[in-house]
């Protein structure tokens, strides 16, 4: 394994901002098929920087005691915004730019969307495949899970069924995905899966286990690594969902929600989700109750909720009609 | 005259109300819509529209005699209600940029809510005007923008006058704002940046009142008595006319020229020193002929960070299009 300093910016202390890559080689010449994956582009989301830990050590110790494993290029970009990572934010310190929404501007007046583009690059010319794990947000605990914009249903969703997650959901296209990361690498031709797993500020160990096992799997279903070394692997078959598949839980009230709510938590119709209370006159304002019945895949973690909040998301057991 | 369009709720229980201001002539006319404080430090840009609805209202109620409004005008002072009363750019709660909210959506969070809600209410709009300024920490010259070859768009500018207007290449951000929802429905669409952020310039808001009041007699949604607008000496400036400066070194930037000078090739625009010595590290000098638009107030900067944007005038405007 390598180490490399893709590059670096000064900041105003004289010290070097530095991204760095770890790279794994072929055992033997020309790499069949190159991968890469990133994390840390929002800087609060550290699930991500455990499962790409998780593969750097597997990855290493294969290295050690079977070495021929190796026919293909394995890239690792364990903390692609640094800074973000340090201050343990989502959007860039000092610049307050969201990294994932500085793609496909080409270089530009900002340095967040210079290093933005000079990432692309670099991914997008080292890579046949590309995976980015995030993990939501503050606010929304999700099981993990990879995204795929509906245009790309067709090349991305066999590979995502590799990758023993829970959920595979394709979802309809939307303006701010113009500006990410795997959209501009799907349109470069480079197919690239979006994980989402657990929530920000948070680490949890099996979750990323559990996209750590896939993700060896997903290279081994593309002729990166061979299957031939003596570890067991989970092996979860995701369900699939289209948009007419997810059922979603919004707050009607502003208020506080309290709720009892697991992840993976199958739910019927009618069924009570939790509350939404008044703080201030002690009264209950809204009893959440499950419009459908479903099994919970995402579920909000932070009770300060105005009217309109994401409070669950679930795939559905009988979904609404296309 | 102030109308309540949208009502939010926070989580403690308290009602805070979104408004927009309305005129409105007899006779069917021309619709002008305008929207300001989309962040929570945009002073300019509030004294703007708050000037502009308090001289409605006096034409209106006939006070101003040399005046009469001929179409609808509508004035949506305050967007991002939330990060004004917070005193921040964004909103803590959401740290969205509500510049890229828009469409919106009717059912989701307050930002979500409020973006809808104002897309709705101007969308069928002849005219839109965004005013908005970006980076607090970059100082720009006031001027209107829109996007590269949007000819509507450049009409309606003309009829501002300001000094600077600046054609803007278009980025997939881009395509998530305000003017760029507008102009894909058919609305001649401006941004104008009444200068800088986080501060208040009595003087520039004056003197951008009147140029407002310019481009709504030019739209047609106002009528003077007697005068017609000035033609003014404005340029229209293509990304092919900008010209950044970017810092080789970081350090404490010192600016030595100010927003608004017309510079020489070889003027000083100031230097970066090293934070612990004061060491001269660099010496950064207008590369072109050119008046300067941008400037970095914020002295530290990162290496490789926009320090100073000259245009040339290359392409004389108004013209014929
Ligand atoms: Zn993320």
């Amino acid at each position: 394994m390598q180490i490399q300093t893709l590059f670096q910016y000064q900041s105003p202390l004289g010290v070097p901002i530095e991204i760095k890559k770890q790279t794994f080689a072929p055992a033997a010449g020309r790499p069949a098929k190159r991968i890469s994956f990133v994390a840390g582009l929002h800087g609060d989301e550290w699930e991500g920087l455990y499962i790409c830990h998780l593969l750097s050590r597997y990855l290493q110790d294969l290295e050690e005691t079977h070495a021929e494993s190796f026919v293909g290029e394995i890239n690792i970009y364990p903390a692609a915004n640094p800074q973000a990572v340090c201050d343990g934010t989502r959007l860039t310190p000092f610049f307050s730019v969201d990294a994932n929404r500085s793609f496909g501007a080409g270089r530009s007046d900002s340095l967040p969307e210079s290093v933005a583009s000079d990432l692309f690059e670099d991914i997008r010319s080292s890579s046949d495949f590309a995976v980015d794990i995030h993990s939501s947000n503050q606010r929304l605990l999700e099981l993990p899970q990879i995204r795929i914009v509906e245009e790309f249903d067709l090349s991305l969703t066999p590979l995502a069924s590799e990758c023993n997650v829970d959920i595979v959901w394709v979802h309809p296209m939307a303006g701010v995905f113009r500006s990410t990361l795997a959209y501009n690498l799907n349109k470069a031709r480079v197919p690239a899966l979006v994980v989402e797993t657990g929530i920000c500020l948070r680490i949890h160990p099996e979750f990323c286990r559990q996209v750590f096992h896939g993700l060896v799997r997903l290279m081994r279903h593309v002729g990166i690594l061979k299957a031939d070394d003596p570890l067991e692997f989970q092996t979860k078959k995701p369900r699939v969902v289209y948009p007419h598949e997810v059922g979603s839980l919004q707050a009607g009230k502003s208020g506080l929600f309290v709720h009892q709510m697991k992840l993976g938590q199958s739910v019927r119709e009618g069924e009570k989700a939790g509350e939404i209370i008044d703080p201030i006159q002690g009264r209950v304002l809204e009893e959440i109750r499950f419009p459908f019945n479903g099994t919970l895949f995402t579920v909000c973690e932070n009770p300060i909720a105005y009217e309109g909040a994401p409070l669950a998301r679930a795939a559905l057991d009988s979904p609404a009609r296309k | 005259m102030k109308e309540h369009i949208l009502e939010l709720t926070t989580p403690l229980g308290q009602s805070v109300p979104l408004y927009k201001n309305t005129w409105r002539s007899a006779n069917k006319g021309k619709t002008l819509s305008i929207v300001g404080g989309l962040r929570g430090n945009q002073f300019n840009g509030m004294r703007l529209l708050a000037r502009l609805s308090g001289f409605l209202d006096a034409v209106e109620k006939g006070e101003a005699t040399d005046y009469k409004i001929l179409g609808n005008i509508q004035v949506f002072p305050l967007a991002n209600l939330f990060a004004v009363q917070g005193g921040t750019r964004n909103w803590a709660f959401d740290n969205l940029d509500f510049d890229l909210a828009f469409p919106g959506y009717d059912q989701g969070e307050p930002t979500d809510r409020i973006a809808r809600c104002l897309y709705r209410h101007t969308l069928e709009s002849d005219f839109g005007l965004a005013v908005h300024s970006y980076d607090s920490r970059y100082h720009e010259l006031a001027h209107a923008r829109l996007f590269h070859g949007d000819r509507k768009a450049r009409k309606l500018a003309d009829g501002l006058g300001l000094r600077v207007v600046r054609e803007i290449r278009e980025t997939s951000v881009s395509e998530l704002q305000l003017i760029s929802h507008w102009r894909d429905k058919g609305v001649a669409s401006l941004m104008l940046c009444p200068g800088e952020t986080g501060t208040l310039d009595t003087g520039l808001c004056e003197n951008l009142f009147g140029k407002l009041v310019d481009l709504m007699i030019g739209a047609g949604v106002l009528a003077r008595e007697g005068s017609k607008p000035e033609p003014a000496d404005a340029s229209l400036f293509t990304p092919k006319d900008e010209t950044e400066l970017k810092s080789a070194r970081a350090g404490l930037f010192i600016p030595d020229c100010a927003v608004g000078d017309e510079l020489n090739a070889g003027d000083k625009l100031g230097e970066i020193r090293d934070i612990y010595s004061g060491e001269l590290l660099e010496e950064i000098v207008a590369p072109v002929k050119g008046l300067l638009v941008g400037l970095r107030v914020y002295p530290l900067v990162y290496q490789n960070e926009a320090l100073a944007t000259v245009v040339a005038k290359k392409s004389r405007w108004p013209f014929s299009f």
